[in-house]
């Protein structure tokens, strides 16, 4: 097979269902900051149609991609794992997927699905509901299966250049949308802040994987975090207050300038990624566990400033930030070494013969 | 972008609120209900059809049982069920519900039963939002078939291939032109807004003559005063479906909810203790018709049995007492700060003025919380209440504060003198 036809081979489906859950992603700080400082709901606000929009665009996108691989089979060339991952059988047959946008495509049908229990969710309790209601959390996980089969199809390209990018970039768009799913650990907040923990430990998590999967992964993959964090900073508050003022809604008395979602994205983040970046490419055997108990003490320990600095809050007893900060380090001590699975795992998602490795 | 950019255009065009409500449809149901001797709060659970009810019956010092009963209009109870009271604090008990409309729910504790209205509504789903989710959740679903099906050989996979493109233009047109279309009509009979209805008047008789130290049935009759008919729209406002006060020839109140027994017809059971006038003063808010205070009187017999204590569950402190200038009315009920709201206030004051030409009903609201007004389990009021009321003519009047702690009402009572306006103003 010649080189330069493989190469953009699989480019346009991949970046298609990036684009989708781009716009997920858009929808949901959108939304998020709607509740916050407009409140009044209903099922198609222009945030909720991102979301759905999202996962309808991701859907098609992979369900291209597995028609495409099938048609290609039919005409007889051998499965290539550099698109989409590594084959699937489905129902056992012979004919078979890629796992990235199986993955990517599944997400999508479930979230779609997980519509209807929102809708009767809502029904019973009301719009303007809590943000961690049962059904929601089901959206969001479904809408993360969809990152992580994205993260997966990109990965398996990772002989290209753009597989790389894309697969760092999706890591950081995984990592920005996954704070939500955060939100699910506020009601174990005790002494010990659950939510930040929870934080660290997700954030460790694709840091390490990032780093494991390519050089400089880690880095590059908190930068473009950063740069999500800036972009959304600025657009869900102005999104929110533009589109509340074309349909006549009127702002909270409280509305503030916060941005919710883009706060919890820890802003230290690049610092610690190059902190333990030498620690994450070590090979010794214990680096990489102190790298995450590093990292994940770190930004457990420094959600809670941060979060009191972007709110203007008070500082919460020093007591309670060292507790959270040794928690975070202990669940880092072991998100680190997973993480870095996770990334060998995604360098082997397009190799031929995974079995070498 | 540039989907984003039309997308947001259409948005910005059509311009009107989305205001589709498709919420929940009723709310809780929280009304006072004084059987027989007992205060009681009586909480029906916001309900779909047909399904369970959940009720909750709040104590204030007299336990007991009671049976209670759910009834449609006009038909036969579907469920009935014991639950035993506490003096104080909250006992609930399921009962069921089959259908949709007017219910009511009945409190029997062997003598008197009480009869709280409810609705059981129906919840209203827009065609367009059954299209948009519908839309949506069927596109999950053909994807779902399509996925395996793609990676198989042959032409079924464009089956749902089609189903998904179809559904998903289904939703999204759906999702679009859901702003301009115009909500359903609330399932509401009445109009919240002021109709003009005419006041109710009100007849106030007893099962004989009320004599001192004996417990007298007192039976009040709502009518309209134009028809005549029974009075059956009255609202649950702060808490009541009436608020009653009877006022004793010595200045002891007695601020009861008298029960609903059948359109119009609401009784209290009472025993004076004093002989001579009784004041009465009854609130009570018609649907579309504004808030009134009817007044009657009531002659009891025999010889003054006690004589009246002022209520000292507390101190008061006042601002200057001039006629016509605002002032502050503190109540200290003392103790910690663990007063808990009564009728949905943390605080009611009765000001009763010279010759009763004066009679106010003052509240003192609980702060603004996120997710609704706490209810009465919440024990976290201060034990000061201030209210602000501006005397409108010298002369002597008495005042009785309310709170509630331990699920029990406590009162103080108190007389002031205001002076006459020293026409500074």
């Amino acid at each position: 097979m010649a080189i330069t036809a493989s190469r953009a081979r699989g480019l346009p489906a991949a970046v298609v269902l990036l684009t989708g859950t781009v716009f997920s992603l858009i929808g949901l700080t959108w939304d998020v900051q709607w509740h916050s400082d407009v409140g009044p709901d209903t099922f198609f606000t222009l945030p909720h149609l991102f979301l759905y929009a999202g996962s309808a665009i991701s859907g098609l996108a992979a369900l291209t991609a597995v028609l495409a691989t099938t048609a290609a089979h039919r005409a007889g060339a051998v499965p290539d794992p550099s698109l989409g991952g590594p084959p699937i059988r489905v129902f056992g047959r012979a004919f078979t997927a890629p796992l990235g946008y199986l993955v990517a495509g599944c997400g999508a049908a479930s979230f779609l699905l997980y519509g209807l229990w929102d809708q009767w969710w809502h029904g019973l309790y009301g719009f303007d509901a809590v943000i961690d209601s049962p059904p929601h959390i089901g959206l969001l996980l479904s809408i993360s299966a969809t990152l992580v089969g994205t993260v997966v199809v990109f990965g398996a390209a990772d002989e290209h250049r753009w597989g790389r990018i894309g697969a760092l970039v999706s890591l950081a768009v995984l990592g920005a949308f996954d704070t939500v799913i955060v939100f699910a650990f506020k009601s174990l907040n005790g002494q010990v802040n659950a939510m930040h923990v929870a934080m660290a430990a997700l954030m460790v998590l694709v840091l390490a994987c990032a780093t494991a999967f390519t050089r400089y992964g880690g880095v590059l993959m908190a930068l473009g975090l950063a740069v999500i964090q800036a972009v959304t900073w600025w657009f869900s508050p102005w999104a929110s207050r533009v589109y509340a003022e074309a349909v006549g809604l009127p702002m909270r008395d409280y509305a503030g300038q916060e941005p919710q979602l883009p706060a919890l994205i820890p802003m230290s983040l690049v610092v610690v990624a190059l902190l333990v970046h030498p620690l994450l490419t070590s090979r010794s055997r214990w680096a990489a566990p102190l790298a995450g108990a590093i990292a994940g003490g770190l930004l457990a320990g420094l959600q809670r400033p941060q979060s009191s600095w972007v709110f203007d809050g008070p500082l919460p007893p020093l007591q309670r930030v060292l507790l959270t900060a040794l928690v975070g380090a202990v669940v880092g001590l072991v998100a680190a070494p997973a993480g870095r699975r996770f990334g060998r795992m995604l360098r082997l998602a397009g190799d031929r013969t995974p079995e070498r490795n | 972008m540039r989907l984003l950019l039309a997308v947001v255009l259409l948005f910005v065009a059509t311009g009107s609120p989305a205001l589709a409500d498709s919420g929940p449809v009723g709310a809780d149901v929280v009304v006072a209900q004084t059987l027989g001797e007992r205060e009681l709060t009586v909480v029906v659970r916001r309900v779909d059809a047909p399904g369970p009810v959940q009720v909750e019956v709040v104590g204030h010092g007299v336990g007991g049982g009671l049976r209670l009963r759910v009834l449609p209009a006009g038909g036969r109870a579907t469920s009935e069920t014991a639950l035993d009271v506490p003096a104080v604090g909250v006992a609930d008990t399921r009962l069921s519900v089959d259908r949709f409309g007017a219910w009511e729910l009945e409190l029997d504790d062997g003598v008197d039963a009480a009869r709280v209205p409810f609705q059981v509504l129906q919840r209203v789903t827009p065609a367009w939002e059954r299209a948009a989710y519908g839309g949506f959740v069927a596109a999950g679903a053909f994807l779902l078939v399509a996925l395996p099906l793609a990676a198989r050989r042959g032409w079924v996979v464009w089956v749902p291939v089609g189903g998904i493109v179809v559904s998903l233009t289904v939703a999204v047109t759906a999702a679009l032109l859901s702003p301009t279309i115009p909500a359903p009509s609330t399932v509401s009979r009445v109009s919240n807004s002021d109709t003009g209805r005419p006041p109710a008047n009100l007849v106030v008789t007893t099962d004989g003559a009320p004599v001192a130290g004996r417990p007298t049935a007192v039976e009040l009759r709502f009518g309209d005063s134009g028809t005549g008919r029974p009075v059956d729209d009255l609202l649950v406002h702060h808490g009541a479906l009436v608020h009653l006060e009877i006022i004793s020839p010595g200045g002891v109140l007695a601020h009861v909810h008298p029960v609903r027994v059948a359109q119009g017809d609401y009784r209290v059971r009472f025993t004076p203790r004093e002989a001579g006038r009784y004041a009465l003063g009854a609130e009570i808010a018609r649907a579309g018709g504004g808030s009134q205070l009817v007044r009657a009187e009531l002659a009891v017999g025999g010889t003054t049995v006690d004589s009246p204590e002022p209520s000292a569950e507390g101190r008061v402190e006042t601002g200057a007492l001039v006629a016509n200038r605002p002032v502050q009315l503190t109540a200290d009920f003392g103790g910690a700060d663990d007063l808990q709201p009564w009728l949905g206030m943390r605080g009611h004051l009765f000001i009763v003025g010279p010759g009763e030409r004066v009679w106010a009903h003052l509240h003192a609201l609980t702060p603004a919380a996120a997710g609704g007004q706490p209810d009465e389990t919440v024990a976290a009021y201060p034990a000061r209440v201030p209210f602000t009321f501006t005397f409108p003519e010298p002369g002597r009047y008495r005042l009785w504060f309310q709170a509630e702690r331990d699920y029990r009402i406590r009162t103080i009572s108190t007389v002031v003198d205001i002076a006459a306006d020293g026409g500074a103003r």
